[in-house]
């Protein structure tokens, strides 16, 4: 008995497909490594973004003194996680902060835990002053309204530590009361407490060697001030008098508006890359995909005689064609999209820590947004590609077609 | 009369010079008919065969098939008379290699919106046939006169008035071209009229008219 | 015989990366704490497991023509992928620490290579156990055209 079931253009678009598995599947794999490509560098270019923004929000300050020589370390510590410590003496504290065109300025202590074996890694400690922090207390009256107490902990949202755990820095424990939301930046992988805190830290550091930098005997050391200038005050008139009017005395200038700067002037050449690369990509698929479409189709010429001969009309041989580039480019696009997105979400963690830029993967909505742009994008190529030879292979009359028998 | 051509050319351009590929053919053809056209090759018969199913536009005279002139219908009208009014047998087998044996014959029910079933009518026609038990079998597993005889069946689907066949019973055994051509005998006493281009002479004796196309012209024998 | 070498050969492969990968390739960082090893380093053990059974299973395709007995090692490669991605996520798992190396690296390179391979198995699983109806319908049609003919003759 015959099989049931109506032979639509759809259907027999489907057997066609089916039939051929060599070809269709050289077809899709072309659509899916345009989606994979296409959505991996949305992904990757609004991830960047998203960094480079939230550490913008962050940073808060205008500028930050350090220890003169540091300044990239504190970028460092800013930007990619890296720990470090570094520290500028009480009192050259108390003198920078009485420099004209500072409207508010406050202290930070860093300090760099120990790795302690080859599998753990250094964190960052970050000490903050409460009365007079303007960087990182807005940011954590979000979780903590009453303010960080003594001896406790909120860590970054790459700290292994949830609250309610305890944690241990240079031999004693600090239980976490919060954990942060995710910035991209080198908070994540930070620690904060307050002063009081941080100093008793900075004295376990010492005790167990470590040596690097500390002012002994200094109980008011800190590693950073950050500052907001005045409003109208000239940032580059500031940097001028803070290196003029403590040259020999070892302190350094970063302007924030620099560091993001640099961040972004990065990432425009970056971003710039992966747009150049991704349009490069779409129209050689096009052409790619146009190339294979025009010589399968070729070699179909008796397929669609024969097609004609039965009463065929032109349209439906051009529908038919259609329709088989769309369900490939779909078939395609759909597996492209599945792998990126496997791929992606699942090494995007490592991805952040190895591309060195503030890195923010975009929250869901966001995603599942550029997923189905770029699955749509993808799916049309095939069609967009299929179409001037659909065209042409409806129009070319069914005698044209047959092989000359006479 | 089924099938009415008059006047029928067809030019071609060649090098410097045109040269009428078919030129001034008149034929008739009514039910019951079983016409076999002979002719060396690039006599023009397999582009008269053409002409007649709507496939090449004349450059002079006309073809009426049950009273439409196929020159003044646009595409669709035209694929639609085709398709019901036409059963038409490529040289080779035209089989599609996709589709099953069955599916073949089905399709071209399908090309145009009908209500109904064909299943029954397919089998129907496999079973006259003697191929019912090859209906779920691809194409690349039949033999030569297999494949022919599931190329009739799907010609005969929709019932056409006309039956065109070009070089039927080419590259089949002599035994299988015998069945062929007696299949056509019987298709045209059941009321179809059937026209056979081929250049074969042991055909002849089951047509019941022979004609004879030579440099583009058609005489009868 | 192209799907036998393909399906074979590649679940061979799949078996080395599972068993060798966490080790050589995107290494767990087996941090050893007071009560013995992590859970990294457990997954990695299993994952060896794992992975020579695999080798096994892909080695015995190879062996096999017929239809049915590959859907029904098709079957066992599918449950041998479902269970390494229950270990490494679930039944065993990974250390909590997102900067640990297993996290990052070992757990998704695991998880990729799993996923994947289960959507081919599955695939392959179906196509095989489609086939093998297929084959039974025909060889059916077949022998009920032979026994018509028969009874054609005997009656005749």
């Amino acid at each position: 008995m015959l099989p049931a079931g109506r032979l639509t253009l759809f259907r027999i678009a489907i057997i066609n497909i089916l039939r051929r598995p060599a070809r269709s599947l050289c077809l899709a794999g072309v659509v899916a490594l345009l989606a994979f490509v296409l959505i991996g560098g949305s992904l990757l270019a609004n991830s960047l973004s998203n960094g480079a923004a939230n550490m913008a929000d962050r940073l808060g300050a205008d500028a930050l003194i350090v220890p003169a020589g540091y300044e990239y370390d504190v970028e460092g510590a800013l930007l990619r996680g890296e720990p470090s410590s570094f520290y500028l003496s009480g009192d050259l504290v108390y003198r920078l902060m009485q420099l004209a065109g500072i409207k508010q300025a406050s202290p930070q202590l860093f300090i760099a835990t120990f790795a302690s074996s080859h599998c753990s890694f250094p964190v960052q400690m970050i000490g903050y002053d409460p009365q007079t922090d303007f960087v990182i207390v807005p940011w954590l009256s979000q979780s903590l309204p009453a303010g960080l107490p003594d001896g406790e902990v909120v860590v970054g949202s790459s700290i292994k530590g949830m609250v309610g755990d305890t944690l241990m820095f240079f031999g004693r424990d600090y239980p976490v009361v919060g954990k942060l939301e995710a910035t991209g930046t080198g908070f994540d992988t930070s620690v904060f407490v307050n002063m009081t805190t941080a100093r008793v830290a900075l004295g376990d550091y010492v005790k167990l060697g470590g040596l690097m930098n500390v002012p002994s005997d200094d109980a008011n050391a800190v590693s950073s001030i950050t500052v907001q200038i005045e409003p109208g005050y000239d940032r580059a008139t500031f940097t001028r008098s803070v290196r003029a009017g403590f040259r020999d005395e070892g302190v350094g200038v970063v302007l924030t508006q620099r560091l993001i700067g640099s961040v972004s002037s990065g990432l425009d050449v970056l971003l710039g890359i992966i747009v150049v690369l991704i349009s490069f990509l779409w129209i050689l698929s096009i052409g790619v995909l146009a190339l294979l479409f025009t010589l399968s189709l070729g070699e179909r010429r008796r397929e669609f005689a024969v097609f004609r001969a039965l009463g065929a009309a032109r349209h439906q041989i051009a529908l038919l064609v259609l329709i088989e580039s769309a369900l490939i480019s779909l078939g395609g696009a759909l597996v492209g999209t599945a792998l990126v997105s496997l791929v992606y979400l699942s090494f995007s963690p490592l991805i952040g820590i190895s591309i060195e830029m503030p890195y923010l993967q975009p929250a869901a909505p966001v995603i599942a947004l550029l997923l189905v742009v770029g699955l749509l994008a993808s799916s049309v190529t095939g069609p967009l590609a299929a179409l001037f030879t659909a065209l042409k292979t409806g129009r070319q009359a069914t005698a044209s077609l047959f092989k000359a028998g006479e | 009369m089924l099938l009415v051509a008059r006047h029928l050319t067809k030019r071609y351009r060649r090098a410097t010079s045109d040269f009428a590929a078919v030129d001034q053919v008149d034929l008739e053809l009514g039910e019951k008919d079983f016409f076999c056209i002979t002719g060396h090759s690039g006599s023009g018969k397999s582009t008269l065969l053409n002409l007649i199913a709507g496939f090449l536009a004349p450059d002079e005279g006309t073809v009426l098939l049950d009273g439409e002139k196929l020159s003044a219908l646009d595409d669709v009208a035209a694929s639609y008379l085709r398709n019901t009014q036409i059963g038409y047998i490529p040289q080779g087998s035209g089989v599609l290699a996709n589709f099953t044996v069955g599916d073949n014959v089905r399709l071209p029910f399908y090309l145009h919106r009908r209500m109904g079933d064909p299943a029954q009518r397919a089998q129907t026609l496999l079973e006259q046939m003697g191929i019912a038990h090859l209906a779920n079998q691809y194409p690349a597993q039949l033999s030569g006169g297999e494949l022919r005889r599931v190329s009739i069946a799907r010609a005969l689907i929709n019932k056409p008035c006309l039956l065109l066949a070009d070089e039927p019973t080419s590259d089949l055994d002599p035994d299988a071209r015998e069945a062929v051509m007696e299949l056509f005998s019987a298709i045209a006493r059941a009321g179809t009229a059937v026209l056979v281009v081929t250049h074969e002479q042991e055909n002849l004796r089951h047509a019941t008219r022979h004609l004879i196309m030579a440099s583009g012209r058609l005489s009868g024998a | 015989m192209q799907n036998r070498l393909l399906v074979g050969l590649s679940t061979i492969v799949v078996g080395i990366l599972l068993a060798l990968g966490p080790q050589l390739l995107f290494k767990i960082c087996d941090q050893e704490h007071h009560v013995g090893h992590s859970a990294c380093y457990w997954t990695g053990q299993a994952t060896i497991a794992i992975g020579i059974v695999l080798v096994l299973l892909g080695t015995v395709y190879l062996l096999f023509n017929n239809a049915g007995i590959r859907a029904g090692l098709s079957i066992g490669i599918t449950s041998a992928l479902v269970l390494t991605l229950l270990v490494v996520n679930v039944l065993i798992g990974v250390d909590p620490d997102p900067m640990m190396p297993c996290h990052t690296t070992t757990l998704p390179a695991l998880n990729v290579i799993s996923i994947l391979s289960l959507a081919l198995a599955v695939a392959n699983t179906g196509y095989l156990l489609r086939l093998v109806r297929v084959h039974q319908a025909q060889t059916d049609q077949a022998l009920a055209y032979h026994a018509a003919e028969q009874k054609a003759i005997a009656k005749g």
